[in-house]
């Protein structure tokens, strides 16, 4: 999990630099150019790791019947 | 922990290196639009993102009818990824599309057929997820949420053919002639990123499916 | 028994009850007038802003009306154990879809003929002129109204949260139905009978034999055990 933290900060880093390289380069309408990509990276990564921690807490109580009932 | 087998990591990495070389590309590297300007670039993710959408929603549309034919859980585990990942998808679509309406058209949402289809797509889709966490019997989920994923699918066509009989705003939709090289590549390469970045989802979310049927199933037993 | 048999005679029980108690009818027309009272409210008394959208509030009205009615399909079964009563019928399932289908589709035409002319009457539009186009609107909207609801009901029967997920599920599957009755109301009561309304009207008799087909196909998917 601790890979995570990892990719949240190089995602916070990739936004700044997006950010300032579309203001360097004078894009009008930057704004709506880096929200647009910022929600799609952000929202993808954000359910990669959502699935990776459901698949944790399951795989986890799945074994816990296991010791159990097998 | 179920073993992750090399080919996973490897559409990983090759999913995540596209997605980063298309990005790159679209947003660094490939022109802006002549007519556009620079807010054209959105389409690089937006028009993948919904092409990816409504391929989830017909895997989902096959996976429902096989299971109905067969009644195997291994077709309605894939449905059920299918169709949590394409309102991921959907709702990206509808997001990167008012980000590049508003600019464009001065408005963030306006009742053209795709936009409108789009939205009722997601509201189908949230239903199914609905139905599903409603619904505790695993046959019965199965059975139920194949049923709605038929229909929910079958009432696209028609749902896009009358409201696009309502309204005509959206850009027509562009055929490679009328668009310049760069751009056709950027966006194929684009398409080709979104769809590694399907599969590889896909192939973890079937993975968590099959572990939420165990867990359900040694429940049942230990009860 | 064939199977048009069983639909007639679940039709026929479900009538004589309501016609007997009225509980349904009743409160349908108390609801859709009111409905409709609450949307002159919100506008206010610009009469040709009201004649304008009178088609799409008039649909608005009558798809929350019936929505009421539906949660109620099977009702008289439900008692019994919810689907478990509707499986205790003997013969095709066929027959309980068909038959609650026709029920529900004469409820909603009923409150509709008392609804219509109340709409005509509040939004201050003339409708008699255009009876003939209206009707067959309202019947075209209704049965595919019907056709689905009828059908989702029955999935949702034994679903927690029901009350919720019958409208979650109905009406993105009710687009285009109710695309076709606005957009064809408007437009007959505008007058345009001639151009336009016809499509509409194509729309949603496509609608209407496409589901019903389908719904009547995979009816007994749904209420297997």
């Amino acid at each position: 999990m601790r890979k995570w933290s990892v990719i949240g900060v190089v995602y916070v880093v990739a936004l700044i630099l997006l950010w300032v390289y579309t203001g360097q380069v004078g894009m009008e309408n930057r704004g709506f150019i880096f929200a647009g990509y910022g929600l799609t990276w952000g929202a993808l990564l954000w359910y990669a790791f959502r699935l990776e921690s459901r698949e944790q807490t399951t795989a986890r109580a799945v074994d816990s019947f296991a010791v159990a009932g097998d | 922990m179920g073993p992750k087998s090399v080919t996973e990591k490897l559409l990983g990495i090759l999913a995540l290196g596209a997605m980063l070389v298309g990005s790159y590309i679209g947003l660094a590297v490939v022109p802006a639009d002549a007519a556009q300007g620079n807010v054209q670039r959105l389409m690089y993710v937006h028009v993948p993102a919904a092409w990816l959408a409504f391929l989830a929603f017909f895997v989902v549309f096959v996976m429902s009818v096989l299971y109905l034919i067969q009644r195997d859980e291994r077709w309605d585990n894939v449905a059920a990824a299918s169709a949590e990942i394409g309102v991921v998808f959907t709702v990206v679509t509808l997001l990167l599309g008012m980000m590049w309406g508003k600019p464009t058209w001065g408005v963030f949402w306006t009742w053209d057929p795709r936009l409108t289809t789009t939205a009722i797509l997601l509201a189908i889709y949230v239903g199914y997820g609905a139905l599903r966490s409603f619904a505790d019997d695993a046959e019965k989920r199965a059975r139920w949420s194949a049923i709605v994923g038929v229909i929910g699918f079958a009432n696209v066509p028609i749902v896009y053919m009358s409201v696009t009989w309502w309204r005509t705003l959206h850009q027509p939709p562009s055929s490679p002639r009328s668009v310049a090289p760069d751009i056709l590549w950027t966006l194929m390469l684009n398409l080709a990123a979104f769809t590694l970045v399907y599969a590889y989802l896909m192939v973890r979310r079937i993975r968590l499916a099959k572990l939420e049927g165990e867990l359900e199933k040694r429940m049942a037993y230990n009860a | 028994m064939s199977v048009l048999h069983r639909a007639w005679a679940i039709v026929w029980k479900d009538l004589l009850i309501e016609a007997r108690t009225k509980q349904s009818f009743n409160a349908m027309v108390f609801f859709a007038a009111l409905v409709l009272f609450i949307f002159s409210f919100a506008l206010g008394p610009d009469t040709e802003l009201l004649q304008r959208v009178a088609g799409g509030l008039l649909w608005v009205g009558i798809a929350f009306t019936g929505l009421l009615s539906l949660s109620r399909t099977y009702q008289n079964e439900e008692t019994s154990g919810g689907l478990e009563g509707l499986r205790a019928y003997p013969g095709d399932p066929r027959a309980i879809y068909l038959g609650k289908l026709l029920g529900n589709i004469v409820l909603l035409l009923l409150v509709e003929a008392v609804l219509i002319p109340a709409a005509g009457i509040l939004f201050q539009a003339n409708l008699w002129p255009h009876a003939w186009g209206l009707a067959l609107v309202s019947v075209l909207g209704t049965i595919g109204f019907s056709l689905v609801g009828t059908f989702y009901s029955a999935l949702t029967v034994n679903l927690r949260a029901r009350e919720v997920m019958l409208p979650l599920l109905l009406f993105p599957a009710l687009v285009p139905v109710l695309l076709g009755a606005v957009n064809a109301t408007t437009l007959i009561l505008e007058g345009d009978l001639m151009g336009e309304a016809i499509v509409w009207l194509r729309v949603l008799g496509a609608f209407d034999i496409i589901f019903f087909v389908i719904c009547i196909w995979i009816f007994p998917i749904a209420l297997e055990e």
